[in-house]
């Protein structure tokens, strides 16, 4: 079953009096459950498409359905929605709130799309047992490791169960020891639950980790 | 689902964070800065409304009445004094006949005053006017002789007991006037505080009056009322009490208000005051530029976390709100703070001028001694120097309900100006560029 659909997918950015063009009519069709794994060079796109496909820029033309929702049509309070309930980003920089404890940053999407402030609270406590940091709770950003960081943004991103994960180069800052770590925890949990993953990175060893894997290469897709 | 509460705790962990981070100053002086704001109308409006009421309240109490009915005969004021009092929201009536004439002490000039002639038995019809006049020296005896202001005493250079001579023109139509003169005892000394009056005002009996009185000096009815703002139904019950006077309906000028009778004085109180507001608001405009750049700069430096909520889902208003939420809490700190300490101020404000008095004294003292100059001599830190035994206080519930919802307002518009950085924010970019 289908559960991302790009049509003729295109970004221009203007840099002086120079036309960019990003992405060029790309087209694109990934299952459910599947992970997808994007490469390709630095400014090749890679960002630009998942932060289109999370609603957080905008395509100049084509189209965007994440199961049956036209992204790309979507009314503001409507990508609001759509970004707390069907969407997960994992950023290469982890973008914890600063102040913020691990549990406070792990439950704020779930308080964010409603959730009653004890429930949201459990659901964080649990996710964060499972990567692994139970006794890190009450840890503000600046007290714990780049891992560990990157491991609460990970939970944070799924605490509200999404359907599609999109992660942009979420190892980019770690060390190889992290960096094995996330990724056996990024790929375990989103097997054990069913998450559509859409993975941006220079790694090649995620490669043969996803079930398809393209290169962004002027403008298009070239599948690998 | 809630989907609001969110954004309260994120807007307290700001806060918490704001007052422990280099910004705590900037939140600080904005919070003092609508506190100072606060603090300075309070006390000048209560101040200020001290003044103001206690003049109206002279000039109601002691001469003008909350409604007054001109151009009667005798007859006529009596028996529509008497009609008053049956009218329920009437607290006290009174018909009197007031004229101009000369006063002349033993040894002094001549003094033009105004002579007021009531019923004698006017402290029980009327003891508020009694209340308000404050006789100090002798007592409230119009039936004997006359009762006049302090000041007045004062240039006369008489005393209670002393004898007046006093001369006006009496008879009727130009050609009729006959100079008239009647020397009569003083009774009694007032000081109602409002020198215009005590310098200048006389009342005795309507009896003695009528000897001085001109055909052209008509009685007239002063009525007040048990609550002198709300005029409309009384003034149409009176009237229909009234009509039923020839009097009243041959030559009176129909029942006039205190608004409309002083339109022009209490006019000008009322400018005052709002210039005064005014001023003192622009105080707040000040404020409200330290908290606008001081949320500026916060939203600037949380650009990134900004663009994480936007992420997580947050919706741009929430996340304004944020802010907002942020600029309230100061504005809502200051004026509680601004409250507090200008009502303690403003209701001690006559300890504080004691103290001031003292301290000015003491230094005064202190530098005629070390320097042999009179160097605060001429430092008048005292009511007495303003003709007041001390600073009348007023406080109005509304005023300050108002000064409140001015200050936490202009702080949540400052606010509101602040966070609409938020809108023109686009996540995707910052999250790439920062």
């Amino acid at each position: 079953m289908e559960l991302l659909r790009l049509e003729g997918l295109t970004k221009r950015y203007i840099s002086g009096t120079e036309v960019l063009t990003i992405l060029d009519k790309v087209d694109l069709s990934v299952p459910a459950g599947s992970v997808t794994i994007f490469t390709g060079e630095s400014g090749s796109g890679k960002s630009t498409l998942l932060n289109i496909i999370g609603a957080l820029d905008n395509p100049d033309s084509g189209e965007i359905r994440v199961d049956g929702i036209r992204v790309d049509q979507l009314a503001e309070g409507e990508t609001d929605r759509y970004r707390s309930e069907t969407v997960g980003f994992v950023f290469q920089f982890h973008y914890l709130l600063e102040g913020f404890s691990a549990l406070e940053n792990a439950m704020l999407p779930a308080y964010m799309r409603g959730l009653p402030l004890a429930e949201a609270r459990e659901r964080a406590r649990e996710l964060l047992s499972r990567v692994g940091l139970e006794k890190r709770l009450d840890h503000t950003p600046a007290m714990l490791s780049g891992g560990e960081r990157q491991r609460v943004a990970l939970a944070r991103a799924l605490i509200n169960d999404p359907k599609l994960l999109l992660a942009d180069e979420p190892t980019g800052n770690l060390d190889e020891g992290n960096t094995l770590r996330v990724k056996e925890l990024l790929f375990s949990l989103v097997r054990d639950t069913g998450k559509t993953l859409l993975l941006v990175t220079h790694e090649s060893a995620f490669i043969p980790e996803g079930d398809r894997a393209y290169r962004l290469h002027a403008g298009g897709l070239e599948r690998l | 689902m809630n989907r609001i509460g969110w954004v309260f705790f994120v807007a307290r962990r700001y806060r918490r964070e704001r007052r422990s981070g280099k910004a705590s100053a900037a939140g600080f002086l904005s919070t003092a800065g609508i506190a100072l704001g606060v603090i300075t109308l309070v006390v000048v409006m209560g101040v200020m409304n001290g003044f103001q009421l206690g003049f109206i309240e002279d000039i109601l109490e002691i001469r003008s009445y909350d409604l007054q009915v001109s151009s009667l005969n005798m007859e006529t004021a009596l028996k529509a004094a008497d009609y008053a009092r049956s009218v329920p929201s009437v607290k006290a009536a009174l018909p009197f006949l007031e004229t101009q004439t000369l006063v002349q002490g033993r040894f002094s000039d001549f003094e033009a005053v105004a002579l007021r002639g009531i019923p004698p038995n006017a402290e029980e019809l009327d003891p508020g006017l009694v209340s308000q006049l404050s006789v100090d020296r002798g007592k409230f005896d119009l039936a004997g002789g006359l009762v006049l202001g302090g000041e007045l005493a004062r240039a006369l250079g008489v005393r209670v007991g002393d004898t007046l001579t006093l001369a006006a023109l009496t008879g009727e139509g130009f050609a009729g006037l006959v100079p008239a003169s009647h020397e009569l005892p003083v009774t009694g000394i007032f000081r109602s505080g409002f020198y215009e009056y005590d310098r200048g005002l006389i009342f005795t009996s309507l009896e003695l009056i009528q000897e001085f009185a001109s055909v052209n000096d008509k009685p007239a009815l002063g009525i007040k009322l048990r609550n002198r703002y709300r005029i409309d139904k009384p003034r149409a019950a009176l009237k229909e009490e009234f009509s039923s006077l020839s009097g009243f309906q041959d030559g009176s000028t129909g029942i006039v208000s205190w608004r409309e009778s002083n339109r022009a004085f209490f006019g000008a109180l009322r400018m005052e005051k709002l210039i005064m507001s005014l001023l003192i608001g622009v105080m707040f405009l000040v404020t409200a530029g330290n908290i606008y750049h001081s949320l500026r700069r916060g939203v600037q430096e949380k650009r990134t976390a900004i663009a994480v909520l936007r992420a997580l889902g947050g919706g741009q208003r929430e996340i304004q709100l944020v802010f907002i939420l942020e600029g309230g809490i100061m504005g809502f700190l200051g004026t509680f703070w601004g409250l507090s300490l200008g009502l303690l101020l403003v209701n001690h404000i006559n300890r504080l001028f004691s103290l001031l008095e003292l301290l000015s004294g003491w230094a005064a003292g202190f530098l005629n001694t070390l320097f042999g100059v009179q160097a605060l001599g001429g430092l008048a830190i005292t009511p007495a120097a303003f003709y007041l035994s001390e600073v009348p206080v007023r406080i109005l519930p509304l005023e300050i309900f108002l000064i409140a919802f001015f200050a936490i307002s202009v702080s949540l518009l400052s606010a509101w100006g602040a966070s609409r950085d938020v809108a023109g924010m686009n996540p995707s970019t910052i999250l790439r560029y920062e």
